[in-house]
């Protein structure tokens, strides 16, 4: 049982880790709280779930699929959602907040009707990768989902290097520590801004077709999605991808264990709740920078 | 418009321009509308309309005046909604009693949702309201012996049988709703909210406690939601999580305010009511209509930040 829980567990957070990245680093350098999230992980699970009914089944293909699609949807949102709203005059802070997270609910119902008129507002799933399963301690786990793992782990890993040790990933850390000092040394900050979009596309691309792969997802389950990334971020600090990493675990956890101790139906309450508590106690999260 | 500062009382005076004539000309073409041979469905809608321009008008007494975007705008009417509901359905109580009841728990949950917007600034309180409404649905769910669950509760009195006897029901708590909320707005109370929404540091300076203030806006607030939200359940017949206590009505709420115009309180109760109707108009394209409503919404907000209020406000300024 608690074996079984501890890989459960495992399994959900990386996939959790990897789908709460790409938001939280779009919040670390621009600023930008996207709640069209959720729908543009279930895009890409979507459209890839299509081309694995296309052709015959070919695992790069439908990445590459996802990824395409992760990626035309973040440009999308940061084109003809975010720049146009950053353009109007004469808003306040506050309101510049408030119309940023209407625009991109607006954006995910946009999304999330066209998605549903495309290709029918059903959960849909991408087959497994690979088949069968082995056995660890007992319990008995399918290697795709092993596999998922070991993709999410990878692709951050491979962020991590990026960041920290090229120039253009550098470049992104410090417009997220000091955007105006970096217009100062030259670098043209638009640019970064698109590039952190393209990054995002790309990593929401893959979790999607994960989640896809795992859960299954349907338009209309984008903002649920977004939900639970949103607490897993706030938990651990908006903009700090490390505390975001961990509080995909603590949530992951949790919500496993809640789901196989006391139902599945309530598991999302105890992580609601931690949320409201560390929102209230500590609203900059586990590890937030304000 | 929005270079709105604390010295000057020209945006009060502003703020008068669609209230004054025009408003009294409204109220009696309002009452006369269901007279005129329109048809009860379309009675319905406007009904609908006018709950939810009350919603709207809510909203903007905590934005527009108090800075505080709240997300949770079905927090305060599920709870005023659920109250009333829950009250009628075990025989406990006469209608008018319930929704008196439902609109005091609404105040209660207003002294509640404020709690966290005494500490917490701009998108962390709006995220805290956001939460509160997934909360209160999962609790309804968990109690859903009480509170009928997912499936929703239903209330087995009526107020009133005719369609338009519920329309001017409807129509009597919106024109309450807004003389109240215009009053206080243009009250000095008014200006001391919107000096704390803009600059708490310097309002708390000059001797204003935000406490009593923005806990004075949300109960306002919820006193009306709440109330609006119970008459809305008797009007419906039944309390459900989808209408009462659901993210994307608040969403929708905040649509109709800043469609409407922020910070003008009138101008949200115009934008309730034409989201309403515009949905309803929309609703024979199916799922389509959804589309079209948020496209429309988009557009607003990006081609016309000050909301259709603010195109005749810079009207009247041009000339």
């Amino acid at each position: 049982m608690l074996t079984q829980l501890l890989i459960s567990g495992f399994l959900i957070s990386a996939i959790y880790a990897l789908a709460t990245t790409g938001f939280t680093l779009l919040y670390g350098v621009s600023g930008i709280l996207n709640l069209a999230h959720g729908t543009t992980l279930a895009t890409a699970g979507i459209v890839a779930w299509y081309v694995a009914g296309l052709t015959s089944f070919d695992p790069v293909q439908v990445i590459l699929a996802g990824v395409t699609s992760g990626v035309v949807v973040g440009l999308l949102t940061y084109a003809l959602i975010v720049r146009p709203i950053q353009r109007l005059l004469g808003l306040s802070e506050t309101d510049e907040h408030v119309f940023m997270l209407v625009g991109t609910l607006l954006w995910t119902i946009i999304l999330q009707e066209a998605l549903a008129n495309i290709f029918g507002d059903v959960p849909v799933s991408v087959p497994q990768f690979v088949s069968g399963v082995v056995n660890i301690f007992g319990v008995r786990t399918p290697i795709s989902s092993l596999l998922v793992a070991a993709i999410s782990w990878g692709l951050l890993g491979a962020l991590w290097l990026y960041v920290g040790f090229t120039k253009s990933g550098r470049s992104l850390l410090a417009a997220s520590i000091n955007p105006r000092g970096l217009v100062l040394c030259g670098f043209n900050l638009a640019l970064i801004h698109r590039v952190v979009w393209t990054i995002y596309g790309l990593l929401a691309g893959v979790a999607g077709v994960l989640i896809a792969m795992v859960h299954g997802v349907s338009p209309s389950g984008g903002l649920e999605l977004t939900a639970t990334a949103f607490s897993i971020v706030i938990l651990g600090g908006l903009g700090s991808v490390t505390g975001s990493l961990i509080a995909a675990n603590v949530i992951g956890y949790i919500e496993t264990a809640t789901a196989y101790l006391v139902g599945p139906s309530l598991r999302s309450l105890p992580s609601l709740i931690i949320l409201v508590a560390v929102l209230y106690f500590r609203p900059q999260g586990l590890f937030g920078r304000r | 418009m929005d270079d709105l500062t604390v010295s000057s009382p020209s945006p009060l005076r502003r703020l008068s321009v669609p209230t004054s004539g025009v408003a009294w000309l409204a109220v009696p073409c309002l009452i006369a509308l269901p007279f005129v041979g329109i048809s009860e469905y379309a009675i319905g809608i406007f009904t609908l309309g006018l709950f939810f321009a009350v919603y709207a008008m809510g909203w903007d007494l905590l934005f527009g005046y108090a800075g505080e975007p709240n997300f949770g705008a079905t927090f305060l009417i599920g709870v005023g909604a659920y109250s009333a509901a829950m009250l009628n359905s075990n025989g406990i109580a006469p209608p008018w009693i319930c929704i008196l009841a439902g609109a005091a728990m609404s105040v209660a949950a207003g002294v509640l949702l404020a709690l966290p917007a005494l500490r917490l600034r701009g998108p962390y309180f709006g995220l805290v309201t956001l939460v509160a409404v997934l909360i209160l649905r999962q609790l309804i769910i968990l109690f859903s012996h009480q509170t009928g669950g997912e499936i929703g509760i239903a209330v087995p009195e009526v107020l009133a049988l005719s369609p338009i006897a519920n329309y001017e029901i409807a129509l009597g708590c919106a024109i309450v709703s807004a003389g109240v909320f215009i009053i206080v707005a243009r009250s000095p109370f008014g200006l001391i909210l919107q000096a704390i929404g803009q600059d708490p540091l310097n309002a708390q300076a000059m001797g204003f406690s935000s406490v009593k203030y923005k806990l004075a806006a949300f109960c306002y607030s919820a006193l009306f939601s709440g109330l609006a939200g119970a008459l809305m359940t008797f009007y419906m017949g039944t309390a459900s999580l989808n209408i009462f206590v659901d993210a994307a009505v608040g969403v929708q709420i905040i649509i109709a305010a800043i469609i409407g115009g922020r910070r003008t309180i009138i101008g949200p109760a115009i934008g309730g009511v034409f989201l309403i109707v515009l949905g309803e108009y929309m609703r024979p394209f199916g799922r389509l209509s959804e589309l079209v409503v948020a496209v429309v919404a988009l557009l607003v907000l990006l081609f016309l930040p000050n909301g259709l209020l603010g195109l005749v406000k810079l009207k009247r300024r041009a000339h």
